[in-house]
């Protein structure tokens, strides 16, 4: 666990180029929010003591609050919307400056590292978190030090009439602004730590559930399922509702703390008047301005309560960005060699924490231009097998040599330019479609992308496409379904030079047709060059040099 | 009103007492406030021109404390009643979801990806609570308050009164601004943020593809000029969406500005009571308020909604077309099964199966045979009453299965999916599923399943023998051990008729052979449908039912139907050429 107080060192650091415009936002944030207790205080004391003048018959100089008052007024109004105006570029300013260095330090783990962001949830959360540690400076620190800075000239403008009004208004402060929102905060912090076990536990049972519904339902199971997670949702809002009664009463704290200053100041205040050392008006004035103060703190217990979950977001975050490469460069590389057969010696992958290795003792030779099918059932090792030869990882025991030279000896470059692998779940960028297919042939041309496209089958949807090639992917009518991703990820990597392709589940989804066309596409295309299919597919296993058999993690059999 | 505002409306039906207390202490809470500007108007005028002291101010001091704890009261309470209120409309929505997707069943769900529904099942569940935790109170207070205000300043201020009333056209407009102009310059808005974060979030999900292409250092600058560029674009919008707020803004100061003058020069000239004056003037801010509030919570209505949509798109997907029957017949001995011009066409116009004719004995071991695609699984789930027919009529023992009570006839089948689906639980729960058992204790029916399916021993060797829990998704097991695992499930309380699919991945030999005597001992004495891969399952079969596109295209013995020289011939011929023995596709 990381210090809180380390975490947020970390994020200033960050923002340390931005300096300037946090400044400027703050400053400006706290101009507005002064000029509008201003206006309060100002226009009350105005009017006491116009009423205070026509009474005694007195002249008085008008002018001039008058002008104070009209000049409050335009700095108010103005100033809220440079304020936002201004927070905002500050903001987005931080968002870039948070976005490159996140990214830089995941490039170095993807993938293995972040194996766990294969998960929607995970996905979902660390969005979540991103959004939160970009908001952290608009919601969380700009208010508290506009609070802050409002609060010490308000004191000292109360207190230059009496020291007393400055001590009450303090007290208050101390009260509604800090002690309560931070006892919120703390009772927030137990409950948001419940509420997200809960949470995720109720997410958890839900997929479980739902990849299962079909055992639910012949079982008759699903009635007791359904009930039970509507335990937990209940559970899950239970526990949200200690979170709103802790916000619920930090509100009603700074509402209190502001009548009661005001009240403070006036049960000082009136003996004063009364005894003639404090001017009519001047009892307005400081009464309107503790009052109005208290403007400065709408946001702080909302602030203060956000303040754990914000660096809960933080340290997830940084602990996902310290995780270590799972795979480095050799220290000093050799050159990569020119033959293209691999070898797998007494290979074994065991994850940390796991009972069964993932792959185990495997040996497996695979020369230059063979076609090798694996298969096995889901969490067999067809994957794993898969990640090893690109260096997405390396494995716990063993070598995998490439032309005789081992993975490991090589850049992780040199080895990516040679082998390429398409994943059960590739990425289709939301950039264009013809972009998505560059990313491995930046020359190619237009003509070369139709040709593969049209090799896959998927001519007559890109044409239907608004732009054909240059559609961006996951707009209106280029939502890809998964066998369209697939085979365009397939495109993808036939386009490259690799001598050696790697296709996990590439017909998964798709009906017999496709699918044999895919497998046709892949044979012709691959040419001379080496081409593993992790397939279950019957059509696939009948073109290959060799079928690979694995089952939990070990070679069952190799048939031919 | 769209589906999503009529959905969010309908929610004010589950709300119960909890809105009405949660509307009622919010306007309270904003109506006291003239109270307390009456007291303090009151105080200050006597302190400053009646020159009284504290003793006689003391009265006004105990009902500004007074006024002051029981609005601090209100606030919490108001937020307490509404959270309530969003509670009891997130319970019943997330009930009503979960029983649709239940009816909808794992064949109309296909296609959406889990996470999707998981996500709209808690995040657009959850996302729904600001409407009636905050816009819902704020509305009532925007009604009420303004109105309360301009009604108490009447008698004592005109001018203030026609301030206020000219810009009382304000408020409409403003609502309507928050409705339509504002909300879509804020849609845009967000959507842009949604954007940027989508990029990122594209750009690390995409990393194993951008390393592979060697592409991902180059993208760190990317990243860069994506953000820049969006803050370019986003502040451009931004500093016009601010705009209607400076609106606003512009109008309250403005009242309060001229309000202040104008009372300060009546008092002066004396034709005003200070007590009026000051009152005025503090309720000028309270008059605008709510307004303020508006504006500050339109953004969890425009997020309610969309969440909203999310729900509506989901409870839209139409379930079964018919009600579930009643009829509870009992199954015991072999049952029959007769489909009598059968089309099963899918909510996107697919047709799934066409005109299917078959009877099927009591007691028939069946084995279905065809390319993957042909209907085979359709089928499956026609007979576990997962999808029902679009036109003709599926007889169990000459019942038709559309009468019978689907939790009734469920009970009498033993389904033995390609891929089980294995329960975060213990191996016990995985096994009996909530079920009682067939005969005897759950204890020795659970032991006996296990022992019958040929799980008994791989069982023992796991660390807590039978109490071991499984972990997402049966992490841990091999292919063979989960298939064991779920004939255990189906041997625990088996019924008199079996679907088997077989899996298609190869077991080991030997755990093929154990798998293959417990479906044998499992199938004897009752009716058996086989999706089968391998020749060795269909040479056992009494009857081969070959289907391709929905059809059935050839059906009889294996003998027969391979000297028949037909498709399935064709098939045959072709896995014994491959040597696999997997049967599935044609030789292309």
């Amino acid at each position: 666990m990381i210090a809180a107080s380390r975490l947020f060192l970390r994020v200033l650091a960050l923002w340390r180029p931005w300096a300037g415009w946090i400044a400027l936002s703050i400053a400006v944030a706290t101009i507005a929010t002064l000029a509008n207790v201003a206006l309060m205080a100002v226009s009350g004391w105005f009017v006491t003591a116009m009423a205070v003048a026509g009474a005694s018959g007195a002249s008085m100089n008008y002018f001039t609050p008058a002008a104070i008052i009209r000049g409050l007024a335009i700095l108010r109004t103005g100033g809220r919307w440079v304020e936002r105006v201004v927070g905002h570029e500050a903001t987005f300013r931080l968002i870039a400056a948070l976005r490159v260095h996140l990214f830089e330090r995941l490039e170095r783990i993807a993938p293995a590292g972040l194996e766990d962001l294969r998960s929607g949830d995970v996905a979902a959360r660390l969005k979540g978190d991103v959004d939160r540690l970009e908001l952290m400076f608009l919601r969380l620190v700009a208010p508290l030090t506009v609070a802050a800075i409002t609060t010490a000239i308000v004191a000292v403008w109360a207190g230059r009439h009496d020291l007393g009004f400055a001590v009450v208004f303090l007290v208050a402060v101390g009260f509604g602004g800090l002690l309560v929102p931070v006892l919120a905060a703390r009772r927030t912090a137990a409950a948001s730590a419940r509420t997200a076990a809960i949470a995720a536990e109720l997410r958890a049972r839900l997929v479980d559930d739902l990849e299962g519904l079909t055992a639910l339902i012949v079982t008759d199971a699903a009635p007791a399922h359904v009930a039970a997670l509507e335990r937990r949702h209940d559970a899950l809002v239970a526990a949200e509702r200690s979170t709103a009664t802790a916000s619920a009463l930090a509100q009603a704290g700074i509402g209190l703390s502001a009548d009661a200053a005001m009240i403070g100041v006036l049960a000082l205040g009136v003996p004063l008047v009364a005894a003639g050392a404090l001017a009519g008006p001047d009892l307005t004035l400081v009464a309107l301005l503790v009052l109005a103060a208290f403007e400065a703190f709408a946001a702080v217990p909302t602030a203060l309560i956000g303040l754990p979950a914000t660096l809960a977001s933080a340290r997830r975050i940084f602990e996902t960005t310290d995780r270590p490469a799972p795979v480095a460069d050799p220290e000093r590389p050799v050159d990569p060699p020119e033959g293209a057969r691999l070898e797998i010696e007494r290979v074994g992958v065991t994850r940390p924490g796991a009972a069964r290795p993932a792959l185990a003792d495997l040996d497996l030779a695979i020369e230059a231009g063979a076609r090798v099918a694996l298969i096995g059932a889901s969490g067999a090792g067809k994957t794993t097998l898969l990640e090893l030869l690109v260096r997405f990882r390396d494995p716990t025991a063993g070598t995998i040599r490439l032309g005789g030279v081992p993975l490991t000896a090589m850049t992780l470059e040199a080895v990516r330019a040679r082998i390429v692998l398409v994943g059960q779940d590739p990425h289709i960028f939301s950039t264009t479609i013809a972009a998505n297919l560059r990313l491995a042939q930046p020359e190619a041309s237009d003509e070369t992308l139709h040709a593969v496209l049209a090799d896959l089958g998927l001519t007559e949807r890109v044409e239907a496409l608004p732009e054909g090639l240059a559609t961006p992917v996951g707009t209106a009518g280029a939502k890809l379904s998964g066998g369209e991703a697939r085979r365009l990820a397939v495109a993808r990597a036939l386009l490259g030079d690799a001598r050696i392709l790697l296709f996990d589940e590439p017909t998964e989804g798709l009906d017999p047709q496709t699918s044999a066309r895919v497998i046709d596409a892949i044979l012709a295309r691959a040419g001379t060059r080496t081409v593993i299919v992790a397939t279950h597919l019957p059509i696939a296993l009948a073109r290959m040099d060799a079928v690979v058999e694995l089952d939990a993690g070990r070679r069952v059999a190799a048939r031919r | 009103m769209t589906e999503a505002g009529s959905l969010l409306a309908a929610g004010r039906r589950e709300t119960g007492a909890a809105l009405p207390i949660a509307i009622l202490a919010g306007v309270t809470h904003g109506l006291l406030a003239i109270a307390v500007a009456w007291t303090l108007a009151g105080l200050v005028d006597g302190v400053v021109l009646g020159g009284e002291g504290l003793t006689e101010a003391t009265p006004r001091l105990v009902v500004l404390a007074a006024l002051a704890a029981v609005r601090a009261v209100l606030v919490a309470a108001a937020d307490g009643a509404a959270f309530r209120a969003a509670a009891r409309v997130r319970r019943h929505l997330f009930r009503r979801l979960l029983d649709h997707v239940v009816a909808l069943g794992p064949v109309r769900l296909a296609g959406r990806p889990t996470g999707e529904i998981v996500a709209t099942l808690t995040d657009a569940v959850a996302a729904v609570e600001p409407y009636w935790r905050g816009w819902i109170p704020v509305t009532a207070k925007v009604a009420v308050i303004p109105l309360a205000v301009l009604i108490a300043v009447v008698p004592f201020d005109r001018v203030a009164a026609l301030v206020f009333v000219a810009t009382m056209p304000l408020l409409p407009w403003f609502m309507i601004l928050v409705g339509r102009g504002a909300e879509a310059v804020n849609r845009r808005q967000w959507q842009t943020l949604a954007r940027l974060g989508g990029h990122l979030l594209d750009a690390i999900k995409g990393l194993a593809e951008l390393k592979i292409f060697g592409a991902s250092k180059r993208e760190i600058a990317v990243v860069a000029a994506m953000a820049e560029g969006y803050r370019r674009d986003t502040m451009a919008v931004l500093r016009i969406a601010f705009l209607s707020a400076l609106v606003l803004e512009f109008f309250a100061t403005l009242s309060i500005a001229v309000i202040a003058v104008t009372v300060g020069f009546r008092l002066m000239w004396g034709t005003m009571e200070f007590h009026a004056g000051l009152f005025i003037l503090l309720l000028a801010p309270e008059f605008y308020a709510p307004l303020r509030r508006l504006g500050a919570e339109r953004h969890a209505r425009m997020e309610a909604v969309a969440a909203a949509e999310r729900l509506v798109d989901l409870l839209d997907r139409p379930g079964p077309s018919r009600p579930a029957g009643t009829a509870r017949p009992t199954f015991t001995a072999a049952v029959e099964i007769r489909l009598e011009g059968v089309d099963v066409t899918h909510a996107d116009g697919r047709v799934a199966l066409f005109d299917l004719e078959l009877t099927i004995a009591p007691g028939e071991r069946i084995a279905l045979v065809g390319p993957s695609g042909a209907g085979k699984s359709t089928l499956f789930a026609l007979l576990l009453g997962l999808v029902e027919p679009s036109r003709g009529r599926v007889l169990i023992d000459g019942v038709d299965l559309a009468a019978i009570d689907p939790a009734q006839w469920r009970r009498a089948i033993a389904h033995i999916p390609q891929r089980p689906h294995l329960f975060d639980a213990t191996i016990d729960d995985a096994v009996a599923m909530g079920r009682a058992p067939a005969s005897g204790t759950r204890e020795a029916a659970i032991a006996a399943a296990l022992r019958a399916a040929q799980a008994e021993a791989f069982v023992a060797r796991l660390p807590e023998g039978r109490a071991t829990r499984l972990g997402e998704r049966g992490l841990g097991l091999s292919g063979g051990e989960a298939q064991r695992l779920a004939l255990a499930r189906a041997f625990y309380a088996p019924g008199p008729l079996v679907l088997f699919d077989e899996p298609t991945a190869h077991l080991d030999r030997d755990t093929e052979a154990l798998v293959v005597a417990a479906i044998d001992d499992l199938a004897r004495g009752r009716t058996t449908l086989t999706i089968a891969h391998r020749l060795d399952t269909v040479a056992r079969a009494d009857r081969v039912v070959v289907l391709d596109c929905g059809r059935i295209v050839e059906t009889g013995s294996a003998e027969a139907l391979r000297a028949a020289g037909g498709r399935f011939a064709a098939m045959a011929a072709a896995a014994e050429r491959r040597d696999d023995r997997l049967i599935g596709e044609a030789a292309p």
